[in-house]
């Protein structure tokens, strides 16, 4: 049977503030895959990854985003969330005033609405939490503090991987989830990620390095320079930029790309 | 007595009255009216051209034939329930007024009641302080009031004792035909090593009235007092009020300062940290909308070596409102180790409103620390794109981060029932109130 293709990126294009960070993008995941996008920094892995979840900064100039096969450039960041659709941010947001269990009732709450399922009441709501935030190994007390206000960097991306556990999201991006993170943390998170892989959903995990991919196992590997994808492989790629750098994929000048049309 | 000669002006009409009223007014007082009025008439109201009032006009008040509040014939009907179990006194149009006051419980030994009873009864509680500690020469309103109040509240904590109950300190303005004026004043002293926690709260009034408040708050050696002022009055009303706090050595106080209703509020806070060890906590949260003008001025004075002060005021408006914060530390010469701080930040929900934010630093000592921070912005669009990509819409997201920025003040409120009131009174105010509540 065909995998579903959940996400098909055709030749995107994508500006802020006139000047553009995606250069002609093309990528096409399905369901079960696990795409990692490496790149250097400044190359608009993270611009790919917002533009991806909504962030409306951000001018789409040309080319087509399409999730589960329709069009989703018009569509607002909060409905692609309820489409199933998650990004663990870089930099997780510190709410303070707001408990981390809250706002997670209510980001599900919302994504179980727009699925015609009912909200689940507390008790139900607590056992899943509970049950879910084993897998990052997360203190039950960061469930009634404030949202990532006085996590640490780890606990920070951690957390991420926690709402994503209890979102169950249909395509989920990983946006540096790695930076900053000890080994120890890093397994942590890796584990939390490859619990939830399966044939349903599909990983888009962005990383600036190799490190990630020996406990999140790709099955592919894209290459992203100056905002365009200048190579695509397998996990051998990645292990290849490990050992060789960035440098020998210096994109290719313009005038070849454009002599080669 | 020797007839007292009282200036001549439109708002002091009936001081002249007071100083040989009938009740048999002591002396000590009848005095500093004398002074008071005096000063009043010096100074005249302010304009803007005086530092202190630059960015708040009340030369409306000019215009009006401002009558002194009697007291009211028939008892207005108070709406707002008691906090909790807390004893609770209510203030109408300036006069105390047993009969709408709950007083059960109180431990002997304290004071709770008129303060004009107390003027004339237990003076020995009342002539340390009265009239004494805020400053009559600067600011023409605590001189007015000083001038004519008719009646207000003495508490009187004695030492040692601790409170478990909050007291609750209502004050209500009526609706008038005319200009009225109502004058409440407070006393509050906080016996040694004694511990309360005084909820203020003032509603009601209208366009033609004017509340002119004043209380003076003492706390002796070691004692903990929490305070907290809710202004919550008519949007026509104008209200202005002045704290004036004595610190002795080692006490600590906690103030709150909310301000949600009211169409033109002042708020004058002066802390002195007289004594050695001292600390206070000033916090405040000013919600405006509408045409509402809301201005806090903070003064604390460090007079002696190794206190300590924290200010965290924040300000939500939307509408065409507008805030002032003006927030001056004083370290006198001499005051070492110090340690002050004071932050100022500001959320505008609407491009038409405004905020005049004005910290000020005099420091005579050399070895302190001292810090002061202004922040005026909208909400961080990056943190409402972290709650819409879980999914939350927008206006639950921007309702959800305005809530989030007052919960610091909020939460660190130390009575619960106020707290719970605080928080309830916040999520009114947001479009996405019934989801705020759910978090409450």
């Amino acid at each position: 049977m065909k995998k579903e293709t959940l996400l098909e990126l055709k030749d995107l294009h994508c500006s802020i503030d006139g000047k553009e960070i995606l250069k002609g993008i093309d990528l096409s995941v399905n369901a079960g895959e696990v795409h990692a996008i490496m790149g250097p920094n400044g190359s608009g892995k993270s611009t790919l990854a917002q533009v991806l979840a909504g962030r409306e900064e951000y001018e789409i100039t040309a080319g087509d985003v399409r999730y589960r096969g329709r069009d989703l450039i018009e569509v607002a960041a909060e409905e692609r969330a309820r489409q199933g659709l998650f990004l663990a941010f870089q930099y997780p947001v510190e709410i303070p005033g707001v408990s981390n269990a809250y706002f997670l009732r209510a980001a599900l709450n919302a994504v179980r609405s727009h699925r015609g399922e009912p909200e689940l009441d507390a008790i139900d709501f607590l056992k899943l939490v509970r049950e879910r935030m084993q897998l990052v190994k997360l203190d039950e007390a960061l469930l009634k503090r404030p949202v990532n206000d006085g996590f640490s960097g780890g606990e920070k991306k951690r957390n991420e991987i926690f709402h994503m556990a209890v979102l169950e999201p249909i395509l989920a991006i990983l946006d540096e989830t790695d930076s900053g993170l000890d080994i120890d943390a890093l397994k942590i998170v890796a584990d939390g990620v490859n619990s939830l892989r399966g044939p349903e959903r599909a990983f888009l995990v962005i990383t600036h390095y190799q490190r990630l991919l020996n406990y999140i196992v790709p099955d592919f590997v894209h290459v992203l320079m100056d905002g365009r994808i200048v190579r695509s492989g397998g996990r051998e790629l990645a292990l290849h930029l490990e050992s060789q750098g960035y440098e020998w994929l210096e994109p290719e000048p313009r005038e070849a790309v454009a002599a080669g049309r | 007595m020797a007839t007292a000669t009282i200036p001549s002006h439109p708002l002091l009409a009936g001081a002249e009255s007071l100083l040989d009223g009938p009740g048999g007014q002591p002396g000590f007082l009848a005095e500093r009216r004398r002074q008071a009025a005096a000063s009043f008439a010096g100074l005249g109201l302010p304009t803007r051209a005086w530092e202190e009032w630059r960015f708040t006009g009340v030369s409306h008040l000019e215009e009006a034939q401002w009558t002194v509040a009697e007291r009211a014939p028939q008892l207005p009907s108070i709406d707002e329930p008691p906090l909790g179990d807390a004893n609770r006194l209510v203030v109408v149009d300036g006069w105390l007024e047993p009969g709408l006051s709950r007083l059960q419980g109180l431990p002997d030994g304290v004071f709770a009641g008129s303060l004009a009873e107390a003027v004339v009864r237990r003076p020995e509680l009342v002539e340390p302080h009265l009239v004494r500690h805020a400053a009559l020469n600067d600011h023409p309103f605590v001189a007015l009031n000083a001038a004519q109040f008719r009646d207000g509240v003495l508490l009187w904590i004695p030492a040692g004792m601790v409170l478990d109950r909050p007291i609750e300190l209502q004050l209500v303005a009526r609706r008038h035909r005319r200009p009225t004026l109502a004058l409440p004043r407070v006393l509050i002293v906080a016996g040694r090593s004694s511990q309360a926690a005084v909820v203020h709260r003032s509603a009601g009034g209208s366009a033609d009235t004017l509340t002119c408040s004043v209380t003076e708050v003492v706390l002796e050696d070691g004692a903990v007092l929490d305070h907290y002022s809710v202004v919550d009055d008519d949007h026509g009303a104008t209200h202005i009020a002045a704290l004036e706090v004595r610190q002795g050595r080692d006490s600590a106080m906690h103030s709150g300062v909310f301000v949600t209703g009211g169409g033109l509020v002042r708020s004058d806070l002066a802390v002195t940290l007289g004594g050695a060890g001292a600390g206070a906590t000033l916090e405040g949260l000013y919600l405006t909308s509408g045409r509402q003008h809301v201005d806090n001025h903070l003064l604390v004075r460090h007079s002696v070596p190794s206190c300590t002060s924290r200010q965290l005021y924040k300000g939500i408006l939307d509408g065409s409102s507008r805030a002032v914060f003006n927030g001056r530390i004083v370290v006198d010469k001499g005051a070492q180790k110090t340690d002050a701080r004071q932050s100022n930040r500001n959320l505008l929900l609407s491009p038409a409103a405004l905020v005049q934010s004005n910290p000020q630093l005099e420091i005579l000592a050399d070895d302190v620390r001292c810090t002061h921070g202004s922040t005026i912005g909208r909400l961080d669009e990056d943190a409402v794109f972290y709650l819409r990509s879980r999914g939350l819409d927008r206006t639950s997201a921007e309702s959800l981060l305005t809530w989030a920025f007052a919960a610091e003040v909020v939460e660190g409120v130390r009575v619960p029932e106020l707290r719970d009131r605080l928080r309830r009174a916040v999520a009114a105010r947001l479009p996405s109130s019934q989801m705020i509540e759910e978090l409450l």
